[in-house]
């Protein structure tokens, strides 16, 4: 049971990772308004919020997963503070990744935040939380050593770079969105 | 009032186009797909509820509906598949991993910790010098554990050294890096097998517990210790 906890916890950590970049890409896509006019604002913004969520819940998993498996030393203390696992930054950096995602799902649903200037700053600490993650990954993960998960890691890296990158560039251009 | 009328009545004719407009959006919103960059940018989340693109019906809540279910579908399935590929890829290495020593084959859907005979065969028995004897080898879904015990002439436990143990990437590393040193300070001070698993080495410890057992039992039946 608890090897089974031990493979769960690594793969719902990659899906959770790979969640969080989508969310990431969508919500600077949907921003920056680059998403076309083929799918509505309200498609990407629907899908936005749903990838963000699933993100979220994956996370969930992946706690629950490193707990029960009895190997892993992850207990309730480890889980809520950062720094008291036996490896301390690398599960530190897993932990204020989740709080910050946590922060951004629940400041935007079931109703965001009213004062926008401060739902955005939040929101914005979602590309934050995705480099914790990266660190999290990379320092804590199992799969460091896996060539495909270090294709992967980087491909994930990049997209999400990609999407802080067009934003940040149509923010440059003056093309400054509602939402 | 004729004069005020027809003063104002290209202003008013155009409101009027314009309420028209807006009246006739919002009577048919499935219509309003992918218009004017402004109007569609301008989001509220309620047109989100009587939107009608991509198949979605008026009056449904989500607009991303059946990409939404796909992305669950796809989270789900890949979870599966990662969770029994990262798991048949352990057992496919673990099984390279024996099968180059040819020592034994370890299926991939084998029990996590399987004994393997010992690296090294002891050495020879001298009374005066302390003896070395080798453990039996355990593996475990990190990686081989196996120790190494040094007997003094009195039979007395006087070293433990790891000769194998997971270390296959970073995190099994820095675990063991933590742990031996306090397995091996715990069996000498026992003078004894039984250590206490270490957080967060439970693997390792369990298997260093058994490795440590054998090579004290292999001593025992050659009359080198009398420890249990």
């Amino acid at each position: 049971m608890s090897i089974w906890m031990g493979y769960l916890t690594r793969s719902t950590g990659i899906v959770a990772t790979i969640l969080v970049v989508a969310a990431l890409l969508w919500g600077f896509f949907f921003s920056s308004r680059t998403t076309g006019t083929r799918l509505r604002p309200a498609w990407w913004l629907d899908l936005h919020n749903w990838l963000g969520g699933l993100a979220l819940i994956f996370c969930g998993l992946h706690i629950l997963a490193a707990w029960l498996d009895t190997s892993s030393g992850i207990g309730l203390i480890q889980i809520l503070v950062p720094g008291t696992a036996v490896q301390a930054w690398p599960i530190a950096w897993g932990v204020i990744a989740t709080y910050g995602l946590v922060v951004v799902v629940f400041t935007s649903w079931p109703r965001r935040l009213r004062r926008r200037l401060w739902w955005r700053i939040i929101h914005l600490t979602s590309v934050a939380a995705t480099a914790f993650i990266f660190l999290h990954a990379y320092q804590t993960g199992s799969d460091v050593g896996n060539l495909a998960f270090r294709v992967g890691f980087i491909a994930a890296a990049w997209l999400a770079s990609y999407g802080v990158g067009v934003r940040v560039f149509t923010i440059a251009d003056g093309r400054t969105s509602k939402v | 009032m004729t004069t005020q009328t027809s003063g104002s009545d290209p202003l008013d004719s155009e409101i009027a186009a314009r309420l028209e407009r807006l009246a006739a959006r919002k009577a048919a919103p499935a219509l309003n797909r992918g218009g004017g960059s402004t109007v569609s940018m301008a989001y509220e989340p309620k047109d989100v509820s009587a939107s009608g693109s991509n198949g979605v019906r008026n009056g449904r809540r989500h607009a991303a509906k059946r990409a939404r279910i796909a992305a669950l579908a796809a989270s789900l399935l890949t979870t599966g598949s990662l969770t029994f590929g990262l798991f048949a890829a352990d057992g496919q290495s673990n099984r390279v991993l024996v099968g180059a020593a040819g020592v034994v084959v370890v299926p991939s859907a084998s029990p996590p910790v399987t004994a393997l005979p010992p690296v090294s065969a002891s050495p020879p028995v001298t009374a005066a010098a302390p003896t070395v004897v080798d453990g039996d080898a355990f593996r475990n879904p990190y990686g081989d554990v196996q120790v190494e015990a040094t007997f003094s002439p009195d039979g007395a436990l006087l070293d433990v050294s790891m000769l194998r143990f997971p270390n296959s990437n970073r995190e099994s590393v820095q675990i063991n890096q933590y742990a031996t040193p306090r397995l091996n300070s715990e069996a000498l001070s026992a003078q004894s097998a039984q250590v206490d698993t270490i957080s967060g080495a439970t693997y390792t410890s369990n298997d260093y517990e058994r490795s440590l057992q054998s090579a004290i039992d292999l001593a025992r039946a050659d009359g080198i210790t009398q420890l249990a």
